[in-house]
């Protein structure tokens, strides 16, 4: 586990998310005013980077060591997912624009990933974590759109 | 837990800001109508407890190895050569 643009021994490591305080090797906390559901204890929490796995990161909690979720930047693993994100979470995350597509580009939205026993994977769509970069601000955001499932199979775009 | 009746058209008023009005009813249905500030979400109970179990289950996550899915998704074509 490698810390978000951590200062590794090369030169020109370019941290991979442009989140205020990432050069620093400890990575800056996110603030989630709600908690995420069923993990309530939680309100402070770290994106570091997965081994050599972009766009994959873990979510590390800084309230609870024990606790991490994996979460994948969706964009690059789900053709087309551009949700409307609910205009109360974008006035929560101080971010502009009322959520529209397109809208949240200075919101970098996140996804978690599950992985049962036999190691497949799937992604909550339905409740994207969206954070504020700017602002550490973070918060999972619930989609009205019931078109995004919450277990959404993670698959190779191309047969493997 | 705080227990009142209201009828179809009446309301009640939670905190300073929120108003949840009944709107009509329909057997074992009502329809609500909610008046809350913009940021304040508003979701169906089975809905919110839907994503906390999908949270829990992503939270155990022994099984999850990023660089295999990484590689299974064939997500690393800038392979850093180190």
């Amino acid at each position: 586990m490698r810390n978000v643009g951590s200062q590794a021994a090369g030169p020109a490591v370019e941290p991979h998310l442009d989140v205020a305080g990432a050069e620093t090797a400890e990575p800056s906390v996110i603030r989630f005013a709600d908690a995420l559901p069923g993990l309530e204890g939680s309100r402070s929490w770290q994106l570091i980077e997965a081994d050599e796995a972009r766009p994959f990161y873990w979510l590390k909690s800084a309230d609870d060591p024990s606790l991490s979720l994996l979460v994948v930047d969706p964009r690059s693993v789900v053709p087309g997912y551009e949700p409307k994100l609910p205009s109360s979470g974008m006035s929560r995350l101080e971010l502009e624009g009322d959520g529209a597509a397109g809208d949240e580009t200075s919101a970098l939205v996140l996804v978690t990933v599950t992985v049962d026993d036999r190691g497949a994977a799937t992604l909550n769509l339905r409740a994207p974590i969206v954070i504020n970069p700017g602002r550490m601000l973070g918060a999972q955001l619930i989609l009205d759109d019931t078109a995004w499932p919450l277990d959404h199979p993670l698959v190779p775009s191309e047969g493997e | 837990m705080l227990v009142l009746s209201r009828r179809a058209g009446e309301s009640l008023i939670i905190g300073d800001d929120v108003r949840v009005k009944v709107l009509e009813i329909h057997g074992h249905q009502a329809r609500l109508g909610i008046e809350a500030p913009g940021a304040v979400a508003i979701v169906r109970e089975e809905l919110h407890r839907a994503v906390a179990a999908a949270n829990k289950d992503a939270a155990r996550n022994e099984c999850a190895v990023p660089g295999d899915l990484a590689r299974r998704m064939k997500l690393d074509p800038e392979e850093e050569a180190e």
